[in-house]
């Protein structure tokens, strides 16, 4: 499965590079018209809006509903001096965002996971904050939609490793209740996740192929 | 290029000073494959990690100190 990567400067060629990546894997469809970048789901529903001006009234939502989104503002998404890196396959893709202070001295100011629960939703996922020393309390809040889930979940979801030192793979839950519960099946949150360093990685774990920037790993092998 | 590292440790697991030369070796490979896979800038790398019965591997941003999946 074909892994692509790239660097975006601003919405617009952000939602050139979903168009070209993430349709229709992930999208049926994205279009960027009036500084908004829209994106639909197989049904057509709204699952992703961006306005992206950089007027100070920007923001990100993230649809469970019709008129229900979760929304960061600007002020935590990227919007200038600021390294917006996409890297992701046909199961995934992650919008990772690193202000450098200097070569050796940076944090992420927004890392958002894309990619569809097993109920084949469009899971959106990102952090309220994170920072370079999120790693280091072992728990990590996120806020987390995938259409049609159940709105009566929590906005946010306090993680907290299951084993000790371990670093796991973790399918996440989208949606937790008993009987109705959605996750990622190939996307998956690593708990124990340094966040001090850049890039991205590959690595091979029983024999299925997984990208990770070292807050995710996306299964990228067809099976 | 792919580098599977278990297979590199295999060859030279049982040999005199095994140890040490599994140790340098596990190290460099790690680095190796860590930045010929993550590549840079808008480039992905061909190297993967080969992570099957690996500890204490830094894989991109994570450090994994066993890995396990639930």
């Amino acid at each position: 499965m074909a892994i692509t990567r790239a660097q975006v400067a601003n919405i617009s060629e952000l939602a050139a590079w979903m168009q070209a990546n993430a349709v229709p894997s992930i999208f049926k469809s994205v279009i960027y018209a009036n500084s908004i970048l829209t994106a639909t789901d197989a049904d057509d529903n709204v699952v992703l809006s961006i306005k992206g001006a950089q007027n100070g009234s920007d923001y990100l939502r993230a649809y469970r509903a019709e008129n229900n989104y979760l929304e960061i503002a600007f002020a935590e998404f990227p919007n200038h001096s600021n390294t917006i890196e996409v890297i992701g396959c046909d199961n995934g893709f992650i919008i990772d965002c690193i202000v450098y202070y200097t070569s050796n001295y940076y944090s992420r100011q927004f890392c958002a996971l894309f990619t569809k629960t097993n109920n084949e939703k469009v899971a959106i996922i990102f952090p309220s904050t994170l920072s370079a020393t999120a790693s280091s309390s072992y728990t990590t809040t996120l806020r987390h939609v995938a259409f049609g889930d159940s709105a009566t979940i929590a906005t946010t979801t306090t993680f907290t490793p299951e084993a000790g030192q371990q670093t796991s793979l973790t399918a996440w839950k989208t949606n937790p209740d008993p009987g109705a519960v959605s996750y990622t099946p190939k996307a998956f949150y690593l708990d124990m996740h340094s966040g001090y360093s850049s890039g991205i990685g590959k690595f091979v774990l029983n024999g299925e192929e997984y990208i990770t920037n070292g807050y995710w790993a996306i299964s990228c092998s067809t099976v | 290029m792919a580098v599977d590292i278990t297979q590199e440790l295999e060859k030279i697991e049982n040999n005199p000073n095994g140890s040490v030369v599994k140790d340098a070796i596990y190290d460099a490979l790690l680095k190796l494959a860590n930045a010929e896979g993550g590549g840079s800038g808008t480039t992905v790398g061909d190297a993967w990690f080969v992570l099957d019965g690996i500890k204490n591997a830094t894989v991109g941003r994570a450090s994994f100190s066993e890995i396990v999946i639930d």
